[in-house]
């Protein structure tokens, strides 16, 4: 009996460790950016970098999660997942390479990216309203931004 | 003919300084609007008091605006209340009051847009989403203005004094609360900002960005969400400030990232979590500085070379000195610490052995911050101690060659 307590308590440990990592909510105020250090407090930028081990650096812009990951500080193959926050709902994460990014001077994201994520090419084109704005892929602003 | 003389003399006087316009509830101009429609340049709008809410309205004029007994002028939360663009401005002694917000724009209750010689004088401002909002300005003038924020509304408020390319700015004397960042600049030089108190802001209480060739002297830092935070910016005279109060995990007397050729002389700071917290800085002159009462008075990333440290007190401080690293390029000199236990022999007021600023546990607890509840504890004396006979893990060529017996009088 003991032992079959003992297996269950180990299907519970490896139940925990199995669990998800994703993308953890912004603690407004709180929240320090990992490159620039500035406290994040605009709900409409920000970006994150899970990896597999499920450890969370969070970033005010994507310009600086973009200087983090060009760093290598971790390597390709531990980065679980980049997400980035929705410009149109608070807390709410976009996988960085399915979301549409619109650059325009119109975006004062704290680190100077001018870059707003949009979870479709189309609610991205309904702010470009003037056509100042340029739509990009998470690959060509990754590019950009060098 | 000498009395056509006087006449015509001060006809002439009135006509350079130009006429007044009185603007009251009850007076034959009763809107702001319409006065500065009626007005020409140079001429001075006198607003009385009384509750005016007129939505937005535009100043591009080179009038005086004075507000008598305290004039409100309300935005009712919608509009933008004042926006001002043009040359030799003045703005004085008016109420602003529920500005509008907007998500794409920086909705401001007094908007300076290309002016020149603009000043904001005595104004109060209430209730604003960014309160005084600068751009592409030079030589504004903000003094003496009182500015508070709604602290309850966290990221939904904007800076209280915000400047953007900008230069020559004067900000002096302003006390400005419950706002994002109390005071800040970007892209902005040749500024002085002297003897403001910010306090209470949800971030920074001073927060410079990309800004050179400034000065800022006298200021009140206190109790900010995260104190103070110069980045990216080269050439800045830090000088005479308080920094206070300033307590959290990522709260700093003065956060210092990616600063060089600076100075910072003759400040206080008391009670922080950390006094200074630099990173990627070169070449800075630390100076005749009071850190008092700081979890750490200084915390220098291994990124930091050339800077300076001398003639600087410290004192009560939980850690004098925190690092990452074990290469040190920064030099400790002729400082007072409370704790430093050497002998002074030859009676000049030096200790004749060096003082090493940074303890073991320091070095432990930057690598792992959650043995800090091993503070104070037997274990950890023990090992600070064999530390300082022993060094393995402080970095060995970090430490004050000529430690001060006695504490600086500054």
């Amino acid at each position: 009996m003991k032992r079959v307590y003992f297996f269950l308590f180990i299907c519970g440990l490896t139940g925990l460790g199995a669990c998800h990592p994703g993308p953890a909510p912004f603690a407004y105020g709180k929240d320090i950016c990992y490159t620039c250090k500035m406290g994040i407090i605009d709900p409409k930028f920000g970006a994150e970098l899970i990896t597999q081990k499920g450890k969370l650096y969070k970033f005010d812009d994507v310009i600086c999660l973009n200087q983090y990951v060009k760093s290598g500080a971790t390597e390709e193959k531990d980065i679980r997942q980049l997400v980035v926050v929705n410009f149109e709902k608070e807390n709410d994460f976009l996988d960085i390479h399915t979301a549409r990014f619109l650059v325009s001077p119109d975006f004062k994201s704290p680190m100077g990216s001018h870059a707003a994520a949009f979870s479709t090419k189309e609610n991205a084109e309904k702010l470009n309203t003037e056509n100042k704005g340029q739509l990009l892929t998470w690959k060509e602003l990754s590019a950009k931004l060098d | 003919m000498k009395t056509f003389l006087t006449i015509l003399c001060c006809s002439w006087t009135l006509a350079a300084s130009g006429n007044s316009i009185i603007v009251g509830p009850g007076l034959p101009v009763r809107s702001l609007k319409k006065a500065i429609e009626l007005a020409k340049e140079k001429d001075t709008i006198r607003l009385q008091a009384g509750l005016y809410k007129e939505g937005a309205i535009i100043l591009t004029k080179s009038l005086t605006l004075i507000g008598e007994n305290n004039p409100v002028l309300d935005g009712e939360k919608k509009y933008e209340i004042l926006l001002v663009s043009g040359k030799n401005i003045t703005v004085q002694g008016i109420v602003f009051r529920n500005s509008g917000y907007s998500a794409m724009n920086d909705y401001a209750a007094i908007k300076l847009v290309d002016c020149s010689h603009v000043t904001l004088d005595r104004n109060t401002i209430l209730d604003a989403y960014f309160a005084i909002h600068i751009s592409n300005s030079v030589y504004s003038i903000v003094r003496n203005n009182r500015i508070s924020g709604v602290p309850a509304s966290e990221q939904l408020t904007g800076n209280g004094i915000h400047l953007w390319k900008s230069d020559h700015a004067t900000i002096e004397n302003n006390h400005i609360q419950g706002h994002r960042d109390g005071i800040y600049f970007e892209f902005v030089t040749a500024s002085v900002i002297s003897n403001n108190l910010s306090e209470k802001n949800i971030r920074y209480g001073l927060h410079f960005m990309f800004s050179n060739d400034d000065i800022y002297r006298n200021n009140i830092f206190r109790n900010n969400g995260a104190g103070v935070a110069v980045m990216y910016s080269k050439k800045v005279r830090m000088e005479k400030n308080h920094f206070e109060e300033n307590w959290g995990a990522s709260a700093y007397g003065i956060l210092l990232k990616d600063i060089t050729d600076s100075y910072i002389v003759q400040n206080s700071f008391l009670k922080n979590t950390v006094g200074i917290h630099m990173e990627g800085s070169s070449r800075i002159e630390i100076r005749q500085n009071q850190f008092r009462s700081n979890g750490w008075a200084i915390k220098v990333q291994a990124s930091c070379d050339d800077n300076v440290f001398h003639h600087n007190n410290f004192t009560g401080n939980s850690f004098d000195v925190g690092t990452n690293g074990t290469l040190v390029l920064n030099k400790f000199e002729n400082n007072y610490w409370d704790k430093y236990e050497g002998y002074d022999m030859n009676k000049d007021g030096i200790g004749d052995i060096p003082y090493h600023p940074v303890s073991m546990y320091s070095m432990i607890v930057e690598q792992n911050p959650t043995t800090l509840m091993l503070f104070r504890s037997f274990m950890v004396s023990l090992l600070d101690k064999a530390e300082k006979a022993i060094p393995s893990l402080t970095p060995e060529n970090l430490f004050d060659n000529k430690p001060m017996m006695k504490k600086l009088s500054l």
